[in-house]
């Protein structure tokens, strides 16, 4: 049974991992590829600071809320054990803040320690008159790529450096299954209109004495067009762009002087901050996750399909979850193969 | 008396932030900072610098949470300005845990320090040997940074600094009108105290940026402070001990102690270990003293004992010996005016 994987960002390499985990030891003819055009350093996951925060609203998808927890309590459950310094994985905590009273987010029970801000912690920011404290989790996909790449590679994973211009180009060969992480670039598998490009940009600089992160937010500009700031372990990111339907990567002077002029009012010890380097990326905005099955038909032969893709600004928030439930759905596809007497269950 | 011409004996915390109030309490007072040490070899840089308040047993509580409060607030207002990082002040969040309940569930800074409550369940089970615990935020001082930072804002005054040793207050009458005594544990020798006595502590300081909170054990004894290059791993509270150098076995110990709380310090590299004992003493001294010999006066001031807390009480300190300096200052300029009569 081979399956193949486009796209080796935090989507693609989680999905194999976890198909791998829970089947390998059920199908002894398990054999996964890594397809993508780019792989760790440079994906989009690669430049996100890599911290676990979800949108403020869930807009009713409750789906996306349970993905996103279940996320995060997979890591929690990392966070001691000795893997955690090679995953990028560890605790942080921090600001949201806003200029008005908002709901509570999906997230607050999902989080450490949720409380509203006191007057005393809103002094630290002039301009902001309500706001968030919680601590929440960074995974650094500087760290966690290469740590998914190794423990794949360990497994036999196979990778491959190649863009994939079509899905017959993966399932012609005798793929069974094909799994879509292809993020960004899904439009060119299979039209998506609804897929588009949620541009950042962000800079880097050296500001170690920043312990927190702290996240603006603008309720009519709309998420992540308002500054933030979010401390990693080798430099700290500080962002605040969000360009629906831009599809340039490059470095904008006008985005780069927004940031910086907004990031150093928030916090003005940052003038001083050195900065050590630059990034654009593009967030794949989809009103909602694109996880599903679907057969494709291919001359005389049949595909499937499962489309994992869409994640916006919350991939590394939400991976997990949808890996598992593409692993759900991979197991779905086993059983009617007859490859699997029933879907695996948790292991007694 | 035209420039009262002030000494300050010691350049560790509390002799740098003292002769600072002093500069700015009474401008035409010519301070000179005069140590044995400065950055980075006084006790002052081998602490944390983290502001959680030590109880003094003897000194009244109002007194110590009106030091710890005015600290609070002239360092918090340093670490929302431009300045913050070169004066190495950050606010950082974190978590102090307790074996068994304490006693005092809310210590008398609790409303000064910001964000304080009580953990929840969910938080707790990070601390699987813990019954009980306070989250809040804080602020840590770096050093050197921030003694370097307070040395060049000396230095902006106009204010003088001198590598000597003073064996005896005495010499420096004639030279200076007033000494201000910010010795720490060097007032054993320097004044014959023997109430004070040193606390010994050991730390770590490792590299592990990934540390962004502070943990520390209700006991003291272990804690982890991340700053700004290196997290602070501590510790111990050897009563008497007198020896700065460096231990193997505390040093293991230490960092057992502090991986057991923080598990991902097993990951961590470039070990440092460093000494420092803490001037103790029943309660800190800030007080005025004339002293007298063969009918020559010499005004001290004195500023010493702040044992495991100077961090936290330093500016409220600071301010209060300046203030007495001030009452010196006073009482020279009505003996002087009565002289000239």
């Amino acid at each position: 049974m081979r399956v193949a994987i486009i796209g080796a960002g935090v989507i693609g390499l989680s999905s194999a991992l976890c198909i791998h985990e829970q089947f390998h030891g059920l199908v002894p003819s398990l054999e996964l590829e890594v397809y993508a055009d780019h792989f760790t350093p440079h994906t989009t996951s690669d430049g996100a600071a890599g911290l676990w925060q979800p949108y403020l609203s869930d807009h009713g998808n409750l789906q996306e809320t349970l993905w996103n927890k279940e996320t995060f309590d997979y890591l929690l459950g990392h966070l001691h054990s000795p893997e955690a310094k090679e995953m990028g994985l560890y605790l942080i905590s921090g600001y949201n803040l806003f200029t008005e009273p908002v709901p509570d987010p999906s997230w607050k029970n999902i989080v450490l320690g949720f409380r509203n801000l006191t007057p005393k912690e809103l002094q630290v920011f002039p301009g902001y008159s309500y706001g968030w404290f919680n601590t929440a989790l960074m995974l650094e996909g500087r760290s966690y790529l290469p740590w998914l790449t190794n423990r794949l590679t360990q497994r036999g994973v196979k990778f491959f450096h190649k863009k994939v211009e079509s899905f017959q180009e993966v399932s012609g060969d005798g793929v069974d299954v094909v799994l879509n992480c292809s993020g960004m670039r899904a439009g060119d598998l299979q039209p998506d209109p609804e897929l588009q490009p949620g541009r950042g940009q962000i800079i880097k600089v050296q500001a170690p004495w920043v312990k927190h992160f702290i996240i603006t937010h603008d309720l009519k500009s709309g998420i992540y067009s308002s500054p933030y700031i979010i401390p990693g372990t080798e430099f700290t990111v500080l962002g605040g762009i969000y360009q629906h339907g831009n599809w340039s990567e490059e470095n904008s002077a006008k985005d780069h002087k927004s940031i910086w002029d907004s990031c150093c009012r928030l916090l003005p010890a940052l003038q001083k901050a050195k900065i050590v380097g630059e990034w654009s990326g593009l967030r794949p905005a989809r009103p909602s996750v694109r996880l599903e099955r679907e057969s494709i038909r291919l001359g005389n032969l049949q595909a499937e399909v499962i489309h994992n893709y869409g994640h916006g600004g919350f991939g590394i928030t939400i991976h997990w979850g949808c890996a598992m439930a593409a692993a759900r759905l991979f197991g779905s596809i086993l059983q009617e193969k007859k490859q699997l007497a029933r879907p695996p269950g948790p292991r007694l | 008396m035209a420039s009262p011409k002030v000494a300050v004996v010691g350049a560790g915390l509390i002799g740098l932030s003292t002769a600072l109030c002093i500069t700015e309490a009474y401008p035409s007072c010519s301070v000179t900072v005069l140590s044995d040490q400065f950055s980075p070899s006084t006790t002052s840089d081998v602490a944390a610098g983290i502001l959680i308040p030590h109880t003094d047993l003897d000194t009244p509580i109002h007194r110590q949470r009106q030091w710890f409060k005015e600290t609070f607030a002239y360092l918090f207002a340093i670490s929302n300005s431009a300045e913050a990082s070169e004066a190495g002040i950050h606010l950082v969040s974190g978590w102090q845990v307790f074996k068994s309940t304490p006693k005092e569930e809310l210590p008398f800074w609790s409303d000064i320090v910001l964000g304080f409550r009580a953990m929840s369940e969910a938080e707790l089970q990070k601390f699987p040997q813990h019954q009980f615990g306070q989250a809040f935020t804080t602020l840590k001082c770096d050093c050197p940074p921030y003694l370097l930072w307070l040395e060049k804002r000396l230095k902006a005054t106009g204010a003088q600094m001198y590598t000597r040793k003073v064996a005896d207050l005495w010499e420096l009458h004639g030279e200076y009108d007033i000494v201000v005594n910010c010795t720490g544990l060097g007032a054993h020798q320097l004044v014959g105290d023997k109430q004070l006595f040193p606390v010994r502590g050991q730390v770590l300081k490792v590299h592990a940026p990934w540390v962004k909170h502070f943990i520390r054990d209700g006991d003291g004894l272990t804690y982890i402070y991340p700053g700004i290059h290196t997290v602070t791993l501590g510790g111990t509270r050897e009563k008497g001990n007198w020896s700065r150098s460096p231990d193997p076995g505390t040093a293991r110990d230490i960092f057992d102690r502090c991986c057991s709380l923080e598990p991902s310090l097993q990951g961590a590299q470039d070990m440092e270990v460093k000494v420092g004992l803490r001037p103790c003493r029943q309660c800190v001294r800030v007080q005025r003293e004339v002293l007298s010999k063969g009918g020559v006066k010499l005004p001290v001031v004195h500023n010493y004992g702040h044992g495991a807390g100077g961090f936290s009480v330093h500016w409220g300190t600071a301010n209060e010996a300046a203030h007495l300096v001030g009452e010196c200052i006073s009482a020279l300029q009505g003996s002087s005016s009565r002289a000239k009569l």
